[in-house]
């Protein structure tokens, strides 16, 4: 079998996995919805019914939520690892997920007045679903909150980013810049305590539902856009690959093989903040799904070729998204999903980094 | 034998000169080595002779298709299209020092990489382009690795692929920054030793920088020396020139160097 095969094969079984992994996780939920009933709504649509609604206006969009954000994340990921050339750089720990915490605390505190919380971007509220039907004058002001904490969360990250982006014209090397994010990070949580501390329950309650992170309160407002972001983002990674790659081997090897190194890191951060600003705005700070998943498309399909591993990782993102989400809702209380990927994603990284396989090189 | 390199009154730095009008030709199939104490400039003068940084004043000339090209400290732009390694007109190409050997490519694929203008934006090489790999390869006695990955290479074995990434380009002048740096004695002659018969078969002129003077002397045509007063001399072409060049980068003067210095 030529590497080619054996990629494509890679490439197959991934998207087998994640297809079982999705109607797994479309089958698990608090409603004891039974397999055949699920699986004949599933293929029949949705019939109006109860279930039917469940199925389709929750679940679905739920699960989807979670593979386009665990995709999103992985392929940001990925391509952060390269240009900063640190196995364990991804939009989480370069502070873009903080720029976007800093965003939603703020419009969390300017929107507490108005809003009941249910920290959603407003199509959960819709009369209803699964018994969470709203009146629709509570309705109307949650939506606004929930609208305002997206675009709040959305610019937190875009800004994030241009300071990276600038800064990564000005600074050449590829450490000094992580520790520049690391740092960015650090400073936007600082500011995010000291508005949270200053401000009512309410409030809070608000910005700690969305901080948690939550597939499960995405419309198709929220679903397209992802989508939308997630093609953009990947077609540009791949149109970068091939720069990804030289720049893995030093920043005088990229240039002197004739490659644009400020060019390669600009698309890659520009990339990256499209995918993680529409995950975040929408879900809420995901993290470790960017820099586990990576790590396993290399693994398994044994290269770091970015046109390979890019593809590969949205699915090894999307699956573990996926997954972590059938997890947060096997318990009676469904556990917030942000958490629950970090639970699962840190013995993961703990694995990769004491199994010997971290060093500067990937 | 004809020149393909002529450098005339260079003066180089990062942005304050570090070393003056320097003077040199370099012709066909000459190997030439490079050295000089840590600091003094070796690699800050490779990189202004690749094009990666501009020089302060005087010229780098090299030759197109017979024709020497001027390129002036006002002509970065003209600089960076000739020597970058664009398609087929990079006439100077330059391997940096300890490239990371990183996990998940192959020995082909990483030689790949450097082609960055030649190949399309999936990375896919014309046929060409392909060809003249796999001749580098096989000039360099490396065949055979091609589809191993580079992390499972020995250090001799990934500097050979290096060296076969600046041959790929057809340049006809190659700089190589330290290709010796960390390697045993087996592979440091291993690989000096290719460096000369590149250089003899192909008559492309090879420069490279080393620490390793006794060895680097006895396989190079001519030496090229950063000196302790700071001054860059080209030796002749006999063991004598040559080792006593290498002992004007040396502080200590006194330092006993070599057979040349036993025989006297």
């Amino acid at each position: 079998m030529t590497r080619r095969e054996k990629y494509n094969y890679t490439l197959a079984g991934g998207i087998l996995i994640l297809l079982l992994i999705l109607v797994a996780d479309i089958l698990t939920g608090e409603a004891g919805i039974g397999l055949k009933e699920c699986l004949r709504l599933i293929v029949s649509g949705n019939d109006g019914s109860a279930e039917g609604n469940i199925i389709w206006r929750l679940r679905i969009p739920r699960a989807l939520t979670a593979i386009l954000a665990g995709g999103s994340m992985a392929v940001a990921g990925a391509q952060m690892q390269s240009i900063f050339r640190n196995p364990l750089a991804d939009p989480h720990i370069m502070g873009v997920s903080s720029g976007a915490g800093l965003g939603a605390a703020i419009a969390a505190t300017l929107w507490s007045g108005s809003a009941i919380i249910i920290g959603d971007s407003g199509v959960a509220a819709s009369p209803g679903l699964g018994g969470t039907a709203t009146a629709a004058g509570i309705g109307f002001s949650a939506a606004a909150a929930g609208l305002g904490i997206t675009a709040a969360a959305f610019a937190g990250a875009v800004l994030t980013s241009a300071i990276i982006i600038i800064a990564s014209a000005k600074i050449r090397g590829g450490s000094t810049l992580l520790i520049l994010g690391v740092l960015l990070g650090f400073t936007f949580s600082a500011i995010t305590s000291i508005i949270s501390y200053a401000s009512s329950e309410e409030s809070l309650k608000i910005f700690y539902t969305w901080s948690a992170g939550s597939f499960s309160t995405n419309g198709p407002p929220g679903l397209t856009t992802m989508t939308a972001a997630l093609l953009i983002g990947l077609l540009i990674s791949l149109y970068n690959s091939k720069g990804l790659d030289v720049i893995l081997f030093g920043d005088d090897f990229a240039r002197l093989s004739g490659a644009d190194n400020s060019k390669i890191r600009l698309l890659a951060m520009l990339s990256s903040c499209i995918l993680t600003g529409a995950v975040t705005a929408f879900c809420g700070p995901i993290g470790f799904v960017g820099i586990v998943s990576p790590h396993i498309a290399r693994r398994i399909s044994r290269t770091s070729l970015n046109a390979k591993v890019l593809p590969l990782s949205l699915l090894t993102g999307g699956t573990i998204g996926a997954a972590a989400d059938c997890v947060s809702q096997l318990f009676s209380i469904p556990l917030p999903v942000g958490s629950t990927i970090a639970l699962i994603g840190i013995p993961i990284i703990m694995f990769i980094i004491f199994k010997g396989n971290t060093n500067e090189t990937l | 034998m004809s020149t393909v390199l002529k450098v005339n009154h260079l003066s180089i730095g990062r942005k304050r000169e570090l070393l003056g009008d320097i003077s040199f030709s370099v012709n066909s199939g000459e190997c030439i080595l490079l050295s000089g104490a840590n600091g003094s400039g070796k690699s800050t003068l490779l990189l202004t002779l690749a094009g990666m940084l501009p020089p302060l004043k005087g010229t780098i000339q090299p030759e197109v298709n017979g024709e020497m090209t001027r390129i002036d400290k006002d002509d970065i732009q003209m600089a960076d299209s000739m020597n970058t390694g664009r398609g087929d007109t990079a006439l100077i190409v330059m391997i940096p020092t300890r490239i990371p050997k990183v996990k998940g490519f192959t020995l082909r694929e990483f030689v790949r990489t450097t082609c960055f203008e030649q190949s399309d934006w999936l990375g896919r090489l014309g046929k060409d382009s392909e060809e003249d790999i796999e001749k580098s390869l096989n000039r360099l006695g490396i065949i055979d690795l091609a589809d191993k990955c580079i992390d499972t290479l020995s250090d001799g074995e990934f500097q050979k692929g290096c060296i076969a990434a600046g041959l790929v380009r057809k340049a006809p002048v190659i700089l190589l920054d330290e290709p010796t740096a960390f390697l045993d004695a087996e592979n440091r002659i291993s690989v000096l030793s290719t460096i000369r018969d590149i250089a003899l078969e192909t008559g492309c002129a090879v420069l490279f920088s080393s620490h390793d003077v006794q060895d680097g002397a006895k396989v190079c045509s001519r030496v090229l020396t950063i000196g302790s007063d700071r001054q860059v001399r080209m030796s002749g072409k006999s063991a004598e020139e040559k080792y006593s060049c290498i002992k004007t980068g040396f502080k200590n003067k006194k330092l006993i160097f070599a057979d040349y210095d036993d025989k006297q």
